[in-house]
């Protein structure tokens, strides 16, 4: 089947899965574009992993239908597993094999032919020195980076990652999200399943927020910001208080959420850097002062939060 | 194919790389099934016993290390998960997967049951080969069986070995003959295919027919059995991951 560059990543349309009695996935319709880094959030248990493991032909959905890069995952299984690479949360080697022989056979397996990527990732990731240990020998975080490793010298149309620094330490998280913005930059899908806000804010081009096994949302970190939280605070602490005249053309103007506590004056708006400057020179205009201006973008934390809650 | 292939290598390679293991699984075999097949020989008082015997013993040694390996399989669900994802068909990696089982299955019972061939007599070149031969085809029908048992729990497999392996041996022809066999055991000698496996081997190694079942029979019933327990092992590793049947 021809799979041409504009179609989406993934397309997945009424998807449940039940566990026995639980229903992991419930409904969940979602079109994942190509091209993009996506993180995937969602509390435990809203259905993250499911999803990424049907996506990857592990399961199989109790009803509904998935494509992959326009295959179908129930019916074109192997077609589905050529174009894409998944690094589990929890590492899957070989215990007896040194991270050299565990991507050597996962190049085969792939029909990759270039070895000298190999070399390339151990020491892009730091574990060159490591790479003719056996893995039972290994750290947890070394570990988690030779699975992670085995989708970036396979550089896969569609590359998954699940909980990808989940037991790395700092410089390690950062060689890793380089690792994955070098990936997606060389043309790869990307989706990131997360639970760490900072690492979402680092990655993320497009948020996919599942809970209870249901879309709640799909949109860049900065519209999901605007859609839930109001926008940014901007704080101003002014020589006096401005004039009600004023008030009302701020109101008129720029945003209705305004409020005035002595001369600090508090404004909600949804992008801070365009409302800014208008609202500057208005106050300048009236001969007020700025002794001090703050500007707090929310941070995704509160975001996902708040849409979490709203969504129960 | 290039998966498959290198998927069989790897097996290999993991299984056999602890050599040390390897040298006392070949001496234990060895010196256990020797000791077991001179004291059997003074308690059957059947011609030729010994020779009997040793076409049993390779017969369990088959299953026994069959066994050991598919526990260690059943263990290895992380490992599972990942050639879940290998891009080619499941049938082809569960095959891989039994085949160079099999291989291992055979590169740890032949030097025992080569010693134990010669010790008992048996030294012509065809029947043991032929006993090496079944020896393999049986590990891996029992491979199958636990390998599909052990989707459930590897524990289960501990339990079956411990408690119906003895029975399904007793209850057989493996370790002697229908004829000396006792009056209560005769029906479930007779529902058992391990009976007929057993002496169907025996009679391809040319020993006489009225210690035999009917080979016909024999055969049948060993051609069904494999052929029975490998269809149900590949729709069941279709279906079965994780512990979850994918509905």
């Amino acid at each position: 089947m021809a799979s041409p560059s504009s179609m989406n990543a993934v397309e997945a349309k009424d998807l449940y899965k039940r566990y026995d009695k639980v229903w992991a996935l419930n409904g969940l319709t979602v079109s994942i574009p190509t091209g993009q880094v996506v993180c995937i959030l969602g509390p435990n248990g809203a259905g993250k992993s499911t999803f990424l493991h049907i996506i990857s032909t592990i399961l199989k959905p109790s009803s509904g239908s998935v494509k992959v890069m326009g295959y179908d995952v129930i019916k074109q299984g192997a077609q589905v597993r050529k174009v894409l690479g998944i690094s589990f949360q929890e590492p899957k080697l070989f215990w007896r094999f040194s991270p050299e022989e565990v991507l050597k056979l996962h190049a085969k397996v792939h029909g990759i032919r270039d070895m000298d990527a190999i070399e390339g990732v151990l020491r892009q990731l730091g574990l060159w020195e490591v790479r003719r240990r056996s893995v039972e020998f290994l750290s947890g975080g070394e570990r988690k980076k030779v699975e992670i490793a085995k989708v970036l010298i396979q550089k896969p149309r569609l590359a998954i990652f699940d909980e990808p620094t989940a037991m790395i330490d700092l410089e390690g998280k950062h060689y890793i999200w380089d690792a994955i913005k070098d990936l997606a930059a060389s043309g790869s899908t990307v989706l990131v399943a997360t639970n760490d806000m900072y690492e979402a804010e680092v990655l993320a081009g497009s948020i996919l927020l599942i809970n209870k096994g249901r879309l709640v949302a799909m949109a860049n970190p900065r519209e999901l910001k605007e859609m839930v939280a109001g926008g940014d605070l901007i704080e101003l602490l002014l020589s006096a208080p401005p004039s009600m005249n004023t008030l009302e053309r701020i109101r008129r103007f720029i945003t209705s959420e305004v409020d005035l506590q002595g001369s600090r004056l508090m404004i909600r708006t949804r992008r801070y850097w365009t409302d800014l400057p208008p609202l500057i020179e208005m106050l300048r205009s009236e001969g007020l002062v700025l002794l001090e201006v703050k500007v707090k973008e929310p941070n995704l934390d509160e975001v996902i939060t708040r849409v979490t809650l709203e969504s129960r | 194919m290039k998966a498959v292939k290198a998927i069989m290598a790897t097996y290999l390679k993991n299984r056999l790389r602890i050599k040390t293991a390897l040298l006392a699984f070949w001496a234990e075999g060895a010196f256990s099934s020797t000791i077991i097949a001179l004291a059997l020989s003074f308690m059957v008082s059947v011609k030729d016993y010994h020779l009997y015997y040793a076409t049993g013993v390779a017969i369990f040694l088959g299953m026994s290390y069959g066994t050991i390996i598919a526990n260690e399989l059943g263990w290895e669900k992380e490992w599972e998960l990942y050639l879940l994802t290998i891009p080619t068909r499941r049938a082809s990696i569960l095959l891989a997967r039994i085949t160079a089982w099999s291989l291992v299955s055979l590169i740890y019972a032949m030097p025992p049951l080569i010693a134990l061939f010669v010790f008992s007599g048996l030294t012509q070149a065809m029947p043991a080969a032929l006993g090496l031969i079944m020896a393999l085809v049986l590990s891996s029908t029992i491979g199958i069986i636990f390998l599909t048992i052990t989707k459930i729990h590897p524990l289960s497999l501990t339990a079956l070995h411990a408690a119906i392996m003895p029975l399904v041996t007793r209850f057989s022809t493996a370790t002697y003959p229908r004829v000396a066999a006792p009056a209560y055991a005769q029906p479930a000698i007779t529902l058992n295919p391990l009976a007929y496996i057993a002496d169907l081997v025996r009679y391809l190694q040319g020993f006489p027919t009225y210690l035999l079942v009917d080979p016909g029979l024999a055969l049948t019933v060993t051609v069904g059995v494999l052929l029975g327990m490998l269809s149900i092992a590949l729709h069941l590793y279709e279906r079965r991951v994780e512990g979850v049947i994918a509905k």
